[in-house]
């Protein structure tokens, strides 16, 4: 400091207007003179214009920041010197690709961890037995041989899907709109997408390994087929027909070459929405069935898997390990960050790990400035985030009046406009979740919400009118936040504590109702003609649907058989099936009807308590399926329920009827016969899982004594 | 088997049992062998529909009943690809605008032009000769202004080998030019007795077992799942067929009704009761919740805001508040209907009733 600065000084020169003498121990005399005001030559850094309270956080926030920004400077100036190339100011690679994790450990989960192990122990299931080359179906193989995996933009899907598979040995084969489906010339386009995906599916892929350890060894590694963006690839109708005849075991090639074509090699879909149904015809209208949109038809064929947003996850480590990983990044690229800037970036990206890493490399080559207001303003526009928070906040220094002008500026000339022009939706999607806490934490009354509709009324109904839509599209509605800000400005802090109301149960309501909507449409279409038709337009949903749902679902027990028949009598009449699925929460196979009623017509937590109607009304469809006798209509009955029969008859429930077993595994009994004669072959055993997803499970190997005990 | 809204459907004129005027005229019109285009409104649960099959089938014959679904594609100008059904039989077919979205207007256009150049060739029939081919509209109030617009023209264009017969709930919707050129049929509702009566006829031939004879009972009880289901026969029908899935024999008990709610009319009945106790910033936060979770089973926003209304006033009874809150909820239900954020609206009244509730 400024030695001026103290209230006392030794005057350098005349003209002080009282003066006092002070004598020293020394016996020196001192004339002091008391310092004018008009003297202060106060560092007005930090303090703010009423001069009287220094904010230190920020204080020690500008410090910080300036020491960060000496050091990279620094750090690039020594850089530069010593002739290394620094990595920040000429990296020819984006981040997002350098630092691409190449195996299991590296990914980042960031919220994911379970959707990353489930798809790990889907791939391990998935053994290939890669000396044997006309493989046989493993009858322990997976159940299911596609896996789909769905979940927003920038979450490490495409990476998990090439990494793990990596990891697990296998070569991994890519398909995406990009580049994989032009047309060979002369062939039309279902054509190449069926040769590309056969192709990839029945190569191994040979290549020399370049470890020094063994030079010259040759491995061979199955390949993994990834096929991107599915959802959106304007070819998906083809490829899901490609996927749905693989998986059902067709005949490929003609005269000699014929044969049956196993699918062996795991097959991993990405799509963003599972439940898109974008372009294509749901109906055949050569067969007049129906068939339904592509996602609609891969859904019952593969495992779904689900990646979510950082942001949705329960566990609370999921943001800490986005942010981890960002930090290990930029320490990797020697970029001073601090764990507000990451937490910063975070939020803006709204949990996007690859748009934060764009972010982070954004900044970095700026130098490593990223203090929040920078950040925040990549298009020079300020985030949405902000302007939420900006609504519900009031300067308690100056006076409402001027606290209004100013917001007024912001809006309607300033940058403010442009963001609210950008992300209204967003934005009032933000101040619609927080403003109940808002009057909650000010003053608890109602009338406030009941003036605010009226608003939110004019936002909805005019921004949905067509015409009005241009015209109002950043000036009139940025109204609504001045509104907004005049009913509910507050100088409290508001930590999302009063109202429990999470962020996200705007988007996981909409998720919700696009996946009820799905069922209840396949709902509609396999309903008989008949029934659709005398249904007409009577509210699926509000009536029919739950109706349906009590008619199917009885109350009573399983002894009940003259009920259970007619239920089961009721859901073929309906054209509903039964069929079993992985649940990845127990661990443990369930049945479930398709269309799925219970999801749609139950509310509240799902207890399922209906589970013995299901598994009795799986056994009477079986039933019926044998007594017509068809045994293709016996085999149709998902092998699975099979197994959970199986189970169930472990935990004494009577046992299925015997014979269909028994030409299941006749069938699968020929084929080691066959093969053994080659010699190459390792018998095939059967596994059994016992228990699976309790704490006594066993993988017991049986032979043939046992199941026909 | 089948679901006995379908088993027990009429398929002519002369099984129908109740509104005796409208199927005579309804005769009438058929044994012309022509008909103007009609305009079949009423409530939901009436009737049209299956009078309009039975009109069909009085003049066609039953080859009305030989039904196929079909798909029809069509580039819209913007050269996407639209795709959508449509019920036929060789006499007519039967289209739902809403499945079209926005195109509805081109798609109407085209199909009937396309109808219209194909003439109807019918051998077989001995009968008379029918030179027209029927169109079937449902759903026509949700026909966007542009499509009404459109068909106006179309239907006197092509009048000589196509009739149109549009089924709605209400005519509000529809403009005046096409009500000027169709013949207005409206079927309202059952009444009481009638529905009854058809419960009635429903449980002897299906031998429904109940813990009484007494018919005197019976049929309070069947009158009394009428009243509950809103006077909607459908409705009725299946509610009286889940019933009797669900007991072997129907308990009738003297005072209370049939036990059939959903589990939604409960959800709305609670936030009922809780508007009513409390009136309280955390009441909204925690209706929010329940808004959010009935609009996530896609139960149609105006359906909640409809039953939340009435479970209100019966809550309320002869209050004067009652009137305001009507008010309200029409308002309301008009800006569920211009705009497209239901939750908006539903927490909108709910703020607003509480208000008029305080008050």
């Amino acid at each position: 400091m400024d030695f001026r600065q103290s209230l006392l000084h030794v005057p350098t020169e005349g003209g002080c207007r009282r003066t006092d003498t002070v004598e020293l121990f020394n016996g020196k005399v001192l004339e002091l003179c008391r310092k004018p005001p008009s003297d202060f030559l106060l560092d007005t850094v930090g303090i703010s214009k009423e001069g009287s309270v220094i904010d230190i956080p920020q204080l020690l926030q500008e410090i910080e920041e300036t020491d960060r920004r000496r050091k990279n400077r620094a750090h690039i100036a020594e850089l530069s010197k010593e002739g290394v190339i620094p990595s920040i100011s000429i990296s020819d690679t984006i981040w997002t690709e350098k630092y691409r994790p190449r195996s299991y450990l590296q990914m980042c989960t960031a919220g994911n961890d379970k959707a990353l192990r489930q798809m790990m122990h889907w791939l391990t299931l998935f053994r290939v037995s890669d000396d044997d080359k006309p493989e046989p179906d493993i009858p322990d193989r997976v159940h299911k041989k596609i896996l789909l995996v769905h979940g927003p933009a920038g979450i490490g899907k495409t990476t998990a899907a090439h990494a793990l598979p990596r990891q697990a040995r296998y070569n991994v084969v890519e398909l995406n709109a990009a580049t994989s489906f032009d047309s060979i010339p002369g062939v039309s386009v279902a054509a190449t997408i069926r040769l590309r995906i056969v192709n990839a599916l029945t190569m191994n892929q040979i290549n020399t390994s370049t470890n020094k350890n063994n030079r010259n060894m040759m491995t061979t590694r199955p390949t993994c087929l990834v096929i991107d963006e599915l959802d959106t690839s304007i070819h998906s109708n083809e490829i899901v027909r490609v996927l749905e005849q693989l998986s059902k075991g067709t005949v490929l090639g003609n005269g000699k070459s014929k044969r049956k074509f196993v699918l062996n090699r795991p097959v991993i879909c990405i799509a963003n929405d599972l439940y898109a149904n974008n372009n294509g015809p749901t109906f055949s209208s050569s067969t007049g069935r129906r068939f339904g949109s592509p996602m609609e038809r891969l859904r019952p064929l593969c495992e779904t898997v689900a990646f979510k947003r950082p942001m949705t996850a329960k566990s609370g480590t999921a943001i800490k390990t986005l942010k981890d990983h960002l930090t290990h990044i930029a320490s990797q690229e020697h970029l001073e960050v601090s764990s507000r800037d990451v937490s910063d970036i975070v939020s803006i990206c709204d949990g996007d790990i690859r748009a934060c890493i764009n972010h982070l490399q954004f900044h970095g080559g700026s130098g490593g400035n990223t203090s929040s207001n920078s950040s925040s303003t990549i298009d020079s526009v300020p985030h949405w985030f902000h302007v939420v928070d900006d609504t519900f906040k009031r300067d308690p220094k100056v006076t409402r009046a001027v606290n209004f002008n100013r917001m007024l500026q912001f809006y309607t000339t300033g940058s403010g406009r442009a963001s609210v022009g950008a992300a209204h939706g967003k934005i009032i999607r933000g101040c619609f979740q927080r403003y109940l806490e808002a009057v909650s934490v000010d003053e608890d009354t109602i009338v406030k919400p009941a003036r605010l509709s009226e608003w939110l009324e004019f936002y909805d109904c005019y921004l949905n009118s067509s015409t009005a839509q241009i015209m109002l599209s950043d000036s009139y509605v940025s109204i609504v936040w001045l509104k907004l800000w005049s009913l509910f400005n507050t100088s409290a802090k508001l930590n999302g504590d009063a109202i429990a109301s999470s962020r996200t149960t705007d988007f996981a309501c909409s998720e919700d109702a696009r996946r009820n909507n799905a069922i209840i449409t396949s709902v509609r279409e396999q309903i008989p003609l008949g029934v659709r038709l005398a249904i007409g337009s009577e509210p699926w949903t509000a009536i029919v649907v739950p109706l349906l749902y009590q008619m199917v679902y009885l109350p009573g027990s399983e002894r009940d058989t003259e009920q259970v028949s007619q239920a089961a009598q009721l859901v073929t009449a309906l054209g509903f099936e039964l069929s079993t699925r992985y649940d990845p929460d127990t661990g443990r196979d369930v049945t479930a009807m398709v269309p799925d009623l219970d999801l749609v017509a139950t509310f509240g937590v799902r207890s399922n308590p209906k589970r013995w109607l299901l598994s009795a009304l799986a056994r009477e469809l079986a039933k019926r399926l044998t007594a017509e006798g068809a045994a293709a209509a016996a085999a149709a009955v998902k092998e699975k329920t099979e197994v959970t029969h199986k189970r169930t008859s472990e935990n004494g429930v009577p046992q299925p009827p015997k014979r269909q077993r028994v030409e299941m595994f006749g069938l699968n009994n020929n084929r080691p016969v066959a093969n053994s004669t080659k010699g190459s072959f390792k018998p095939a055993r059967t596994w059994v899982k016992y228990h699976e997803g309790f704490s006594n499970a066993v993988r017991k190997n049986i032979g043939w004594e046992e199941l026909w005990k | 088997m089948s679901l006995w809204v379908d088993k027990y459907r009429p398929k002519t004129l002369a099984q129908l049992s109740y509104h005796d005027r409208i199927s005579q005229n309804l005769k009438a019109l058929s044994a012309s062998g022509d008909f103007p285009h009609l305009l079949v409104y009423g409530p939901t649960g009436a009737g049209k529909k299956t009078r309009v099959y039975a009109t069909l089938q009085e003049i066609f014959g039953s080859a009305v009943e030989r039904l196929k679904i079909d798909v029809k594609t069509f580039t819209t100008s913007s050269n996407r690809k639209l795709e959508f059904n449509v019920i036929s039989s060789p006499y007519h077919l039967e289209i739902t605008p809403s499945d079209m979205g926005n195109n509805d207007r081109v798609v109407i256009q085209d199909l009937l032009k396309d109808v219209a150049s194909t003439e109807q060739v019918d051998f077989t029939s001995s009968k008379v000769k029918h030179r027209f081919k029927v169109v079937v509209i449902n759903e026509a109030d949700c026909l966007s202004r542009d499509a009404q617009a459109a068909l106006r023209r179309t239907m006197e264009k092509y009048s000589a080998n196509t009739r149109l017969i549009l089924v709605c709930n209400s005519i509000s919707n529809i403009i005046p030019p096409i009500k000027s050129r169709t013949l207005l049929v409206r079927i309202p509702k059952p009444t009481i007795e009638e529905i009854g009566d058809i419960l009635n006829m429903v449980a002897k031939k299906e031998q429904v077992k109940f813990n009484s004879n007494d018919p005197q009972a019976i049929t309070s009880f069947l009158n009394n799942l009428a009243e509950k289901s809103d006077r909607n026969l459908r409705r009725s029908l299946l509610a009286f067929e889940t019933i009797s899935m669900q007991n072997e024999t129907i308990p009738i008990t003297n005072n209370s009704g049939p036990q059939l709610t959903l589990d939604w009319e409960i959800i709305i009945s609670g936030i009922a009761d809780a508007v009513l106790k409390s009136r309280s910033v955390a009441t909204l936060a925690k209706l929010r919740d329940a808004y959010y979770e009935l609009l996530a089973h896609c139960i149609p926003a105006k359906i909640i805001l409809k039953t939340l209304l009435f479970n209100l006033i019966e809550k309320l009874g002869d209050s004067n508040v009652v009137p305001k809150l009507v008010e309200l909820a029409s308002d309301y239900d008009e800006r569920l209907s211009l705009g497209q954020k239901s939750i908006f609206h539903l927490e909108g009244f709910t703020a607003n009733a509480m208000v008029a509730l305080e008050s």
